[in-house]
């Protein structure tokens, strides 16, 4: 385990808000807590077995998903479709949140409110010591990473174990996930295998071979399966009008983490919420296509009120009666909302689509972002979540290539929210030098771009400084301000053999565009 | 607690009553177009093709049995099954324990009733049960608590999963196939085996489910 897991800030931390567990950030000289993704992701990008890793991950299964895609003819329908009940739903979404509660209770489920990260930590962690158990097991879970739920149960004397295979890879190394679906794709078999001999396994007793790395993780957990009392998980989707939940998976340790312990505590972010059954068969049709990239996941669960009983229901007795109680979660939620164009990133299902499509995503992987929520869903919802204060660079983490937005499920414009968040970003700057400097700059290109004459002379002026210069100015650009900022993690173009208006002037269009 | 909700209540109202454009602003609870079929509708026997093709593709068995054939099927597969030592135990779902007598293919055969979750850990080989529907074009079996099911605990501890599906039990997608249930019971939607892609995204069927599994499709 050569890599040392960073930090993460709790509420004594020097940032006295709520949210910014779901922060990763690393600690850049005097300041803390903010991301830095210029930075990261220049260190990032030069860690070769992460970038081998994550680009085979995202090629292999973005063909896949395309192959599933294409097999369903109506699929711009549903994405239209799931993407007016989300916007629908998040209209009314107070409405849906007490139809969902009513339901809840009536079918024998208890429902929770949590303002924040540390409301929902405490909930959690009190009936967890209501059960009486001191130990508990997860269902992989991004909100319960979102509010940091793993450290502070530890910090109270309460262990939790991830099961998924992934998660527990995580766990066990003190890593970062670093993608939403597989998040332990950053590491190859050889160190995975290292990870669990230097914990559960015995030294020499593993081959670097994934099914025989898979089935040391099945007997490992399937003792703690059998004997847990309480399990921990999200959510995928929440009916209101049944007050059903459902859960969305591969490894069948969501199943387990289900059926057999007594005591389930789902948390759960309030914009998971959809009207009904209906609207939950579009979304099954939608996320694993785009997910996986699979026509289904291998196990879905959907209950109510209770979840799955050990045995047959009707042989159970009072004792056997399971516990469910539910923490809706808002944590920085409602202020998305409260954001015409931002809050379309509400409508996320978690796919992991935009991660597998993304120029930037693919090159600079997930621990670039500094955030729970990486690539370019990460990129619109950690600076909406925590403020343009704290991470509001993460919406310069893209091309605007639009890749992402032609993926989504749910139709999330994402280049929008993104050039949204880089006018408030901007807007913040505005009395700063370095803000004043830029719009200074952007002011002058604009008067240059106004005027034919001033257009040509600049345009010849910067070939010739790319021609003769160039070269120098990669190497030492990134001493010299202002450019430094742009230079320090940017390559300069090779300089053109003429303008395209030149060419077309003198005829020698076609002798151009050969070269 | 109550003031937790109240105030998440209220900060939504808040941020909905801010938005001044588009559909956000709609305070009726209106119901969208529908969206059409995810495929063109297919006679019954291409959608039992289709099926078991779809399932077949999950690196699953399929068997295509007659009406009376279930028990001698289900022999000769767990004939062709590796043996587990201390694992001599199959699980049947009680409306189809007439089909055998105490043994198949040298296996206890048991009723859920009689087996306690160290039974399913440690000496249930597999489980032979009904579903509820199966679902074409992705190739999934839909479980809902049932009495021609074994119960959830013993489709998923031990290692094989048999199902048995009648073809007309076989409906082509999942767009309203899944609001007919009655909710008050768990739906469990089963796509293949148990599988993870965490390592390296290599594929590795019986993470913590069944490795394998089975489907008897019965034809008419």
């Amino acid at each position: 385990m050569s890599k040392t897991s960073s930090t993460v800030h709790g509420p004594n931390g020097s940032i006295p808000k709520a949210n910014t567990w779901l922060l990763r950030t690393e600690h850049h000289g005097e300041e803390r807590g903010r991301t830095y993704f210029k930075s990261r992701s220049t260190r990032e990008i030069r860690n070769l077995q992460m970038r081998k890793n994550i680009s085979h991950a995202t090629t292999t299964i973005r063909e896949k998903r395309k192959k599933v895609v294409s097999e369903v003819p109506n699929w711009e329908d549903l994405r239209t479709r799931a993407s007016q009940i989300k916007q629908h739903t998040l209209a009314n979404l107070d409405v849906y949140l007490e139809e969902f509660e009513r339901n809840v209770t009536k079918a024998g489920g208890k429902v929770h409110w949590a303002r924040d990260a540390a409301e929902a930590r405490e909930i959690a962690l009190e009936l967890v010591r209501e059960s009486g158990a001191s130990s508990v097991i997860k269902v992989k879970s991004m909100v319960t990473e979102e509010i940091g739920l793993n450290a502070y149960l530890s910090e109270n004397g309460i262990e939790a174990t991830e099961t998924d295979l992934a998660e527990l890879i995580c766990q066990l190394a003190g890593d970062e996930s670093s993608h939403i679906l597989v998040p332990a794709i950053h590491r190859n078999r050889v160190e995975i295998r290292d990870i669990f001999e230097a914990t559960f396994a015995q030294k020499g007793s593993l081959e670097a071979d994934p099914p025989k790395i898979a089935e040391a993780a099945r007997k490992h957990l399937r003792e703690k399966f059998l004997r847990s009392t309480v399990a921990i998980s999200g959510g995928n989707f929440l009916v209101a009008e049944t007050g059903s939940v459902a859960i969305v998976e591969s490894e069948g340790n969501g199943r387990m983490c289900l059926t057999l312990p007594n005591n389930v505590i789902s948390i759960v972010g309030i914009e998971k919420v959809i009207p009904t059954m209906e609207d939950l068969e579009v979304f099954l049709t939608l996320l694993p296509r785009s997910s996986t990239g699979e026509r289904m996941n291998p196990y879905t669960t959907i209950w109510t009120g209770r979840p799955p009983a050990q045995m047959a229901p009707e042989k159970e007795t009072t004792e056997d009666r399971k516990s469910y109680n539910i923490i809706l979660l808002d944590n920085g939620r409602t202020r998305v909302l409260s954001d015409e164009v931002g809050s379309q990133a509400l409508a996320c299902i978690r796919c992991s689509a935009c991660l597998n499509v993304c120029p930037v995503y693919e090159r600079v992987g997930g621990h670039s972002y500094e955030s729970v929520y990486p690539g370019p869903i990460g990129a619109i919802l950690t600076p909406q979540l925590v403020g343009d204060e704290l991470a509001g660079d993460l919406a310069f983490a893209s091309t605007l290539c639009g890749a992402c937005y032609e993926v989504c499920p749910v139709k999330i414009n994402i280049p929008e929210i993104l050039i949204h968040l880089r006018s408030i970003h901007s807007d913040h700057r505005r009395d700063t030098m370095s803000g004043n400097l830029e719009r200074g700059s952007f002011g002058i290109v604009g008067i240059v771009m106004g005027n034919t004459n001033l257009f040509n002379i600049a345009s010849s002026s910067v070939s010739l400084i790319l021609k003769y210069g160039g070269p120098l100015l990669n190497r030492v650009g990134k001493y010299l301000p202002p450019i430094n900022g742009w230079v320090e993690s940017r390559n300069l173009p090779k300089a053109p053999n003429g303008s395209l208006r030149d060419a077309y002037r003198k005829g020698t269009l076609d002798d151009l565009l050969k070269k | 607690m109550t003031s937790s909700k109240n105030e998440i209540l209220q900060r939504i109202r808040q941020a909905n009553t801010s938005q001044v454009t588009g559909v956000r602003t709609q305070s009726t609870l209106i119901r969208m177009a529908p969206v059409g079929d995810t495929e063109p509708r297919m006679d019954h026997d291409d959608l039992v093709k289709l099926f078991i093709e779809r399932v077949e593709d999950y690196r699953s068995t399929m068997v295509e049995i007659g009406p009376n054939e279930l028990a001698s099927a289900f022999e000769k597969v767990l004939k062709g099954i590796e043996a587990r030592e201390g694992f001599d135990t199959i699980c049947v779902a009680p409306p189809l324990l007439h089909l055998f007598n105490k043994t198949v293919a040298g296996y206890k055969v048991a009723n859920p009733d009689q087996l306690t979750l160290t039974d399913y850990n440690s000496k249930v080989l597999g489980t032979l049960s009904g579903c509820a529907i199966g679902l074409a074009t992705s190739g999934t079996i839909i479980f809902n608590s049932s009495d021609d099911e074994a119960p959830g605990i013993s489709t998923l501890v031990p290692d094989h999963l048999f199902v048995v599906i009648n073809e007309s039990q076989i409906v082509q997608d999942i767009v309203g196939a899944i609001t007919s249930f009655d909710l008050g019971r768990p739906l469990t939607m089963v796509s293949g085996p148990s599988a993870t892609s965490d390592i390296e995204l290599a594929r590795v069927e019986g993470v913590h489910g069944p490795r394998n599994l089975t489907v008897f499709v019965v034809r008419q």
